[in-house]
């Protein structure tokens, strides 16, 4: 993934071609927009951020060009952690009505994919983006610990902690029944 | 949250977490489609904005010419004063100095003067020291 996203803003860096920059923006725009939904953000808020982060990143992209989608998501993390500090609100209830439906589908769920979303939202914040980008965004361990400014060891080790502890709570449900 | 689904392998759990978020509601494409087009306008004012920054490169550039410019016309300058000045000044004694004949005659006759006065004192103070004599 990171090697296509550095082709593409390889080709706008060096021959000014908006149209990789354009490819690059419609490849990454939809995932970053339900990370930041999956944050807590709000429907608008998630749009705004969205277009802040990809106006702060073709400032800087053409200055380093190694990991570019750890950058658009270390931007996206850090204008939400702003604008969270500026409406000093809980970026889970910030609008919950994202969480919420999630929640309530889950108290109803109808198969395992229904449950794994609810196990997903007892989750901390933090061990949600870490599985987001992870199975959804598709990024390698290194990769996530380039955006979360962490070793890639300490990563590898959390994502299977994060595991093993959905494990562990499936099995607890399971005894429950 | 009782179920009854069995204990998913990490490799199942994984997939599930997969499709998990598959079903997330996504962007409105429309508003997504606005934003790149913002994007886009301002990426194309950037590149503006990069031309523009040239010029203080072309003033540097500019001045650069003109110091050396000048270096070189001061440089000539100072050459061509230079060839003006005397190559050597040579003093004044060393110089061959045309004595006026004037001047010239008066001291003869003094000399003639002094020699009569010499011969006043002959065979007692004579000038000549020595003085081979002709066979």
């Amino acid at each position: 993934m990171q090697n296509q996203a550095r082709q593409l803003l390889e080709r706008y860096c060096r021959k000014s071609d908006t149209t990789a920059f354009n490819a690059f923006y419609r490849s990454q725009s939809g995932k970053l927009w339900q990370f930041l939904r999956a944050r807590g953000c709000s429907e608008d808020g998630a749009y705004d951020l969205l277009a802040e982060a990809f106006l702060k990143f073709i400032q800087v992209i053409c200055k380093d060009l190694r990991a570019p989608v750890a950058l658009l998501y270390r931007i996206a993390i850090n204008l939400h952690i702003d604008s969270y500090r500026r409406d000093k609100a809980s970026p889970i209830t910030a609008d919950g009505s994202f969480v919420d439906q999630y929640a309530d589908k889950a108290v109803v769920y109808q198969d395992e994919h229904e449950y794994v979303q609810s196990l997903i939202k007892t989750l901390p914040q933090d061990e949600q983006n870490l599985l987001f980008m992870r199975y959804w965004s598709g990024m390698t361990h290194k990769e996530i610990a380039g955006i979360l400014d962490m070793p890639e060891g300490t990563i590898r080790r959390q994502s299977a902690a994060i595991i093993k502890k959905l494990r562990q709570r499936w099995q607890e449900d399971s005894d429950g029944t | 949250m009782a179920h009854n689904y069995p204990i998913p392998d990490i490799e199942h759990l994984e997939q599930l977490i997969t499709r998990a978020y598959e079903v997330m509601p996504g962007p409105d494409m429309t508003r997504i489609a606005h934003i790149e087009e913002r994007i886009s306008r301002k990426s194309r004012t950037r590149k503006a904005e990069r031309k523009v920054n040239t010029i203080p490169w072309w003033v540097v550039l500019l001045l650069a010419g003109g110091f050396a410019t000048a270096a070189w016309w001061a440089g000539e300058q100072w050459f061509s004063n230079e060839k003006e000045l005397p190559a050597e000044v040579t003093p004044a004694m060393k110089s061959g100095v045309t004595v006026p004949a004037e001047v010239e005659s008066k001291t003869d006759t003094s000399r003639e003067q002094r020699g009569s006065e010499n011969t006043i004192g002959d065979g007692q103070d004579s000038p000549v020291i020595y003085q081979r004599e002709a066979y």
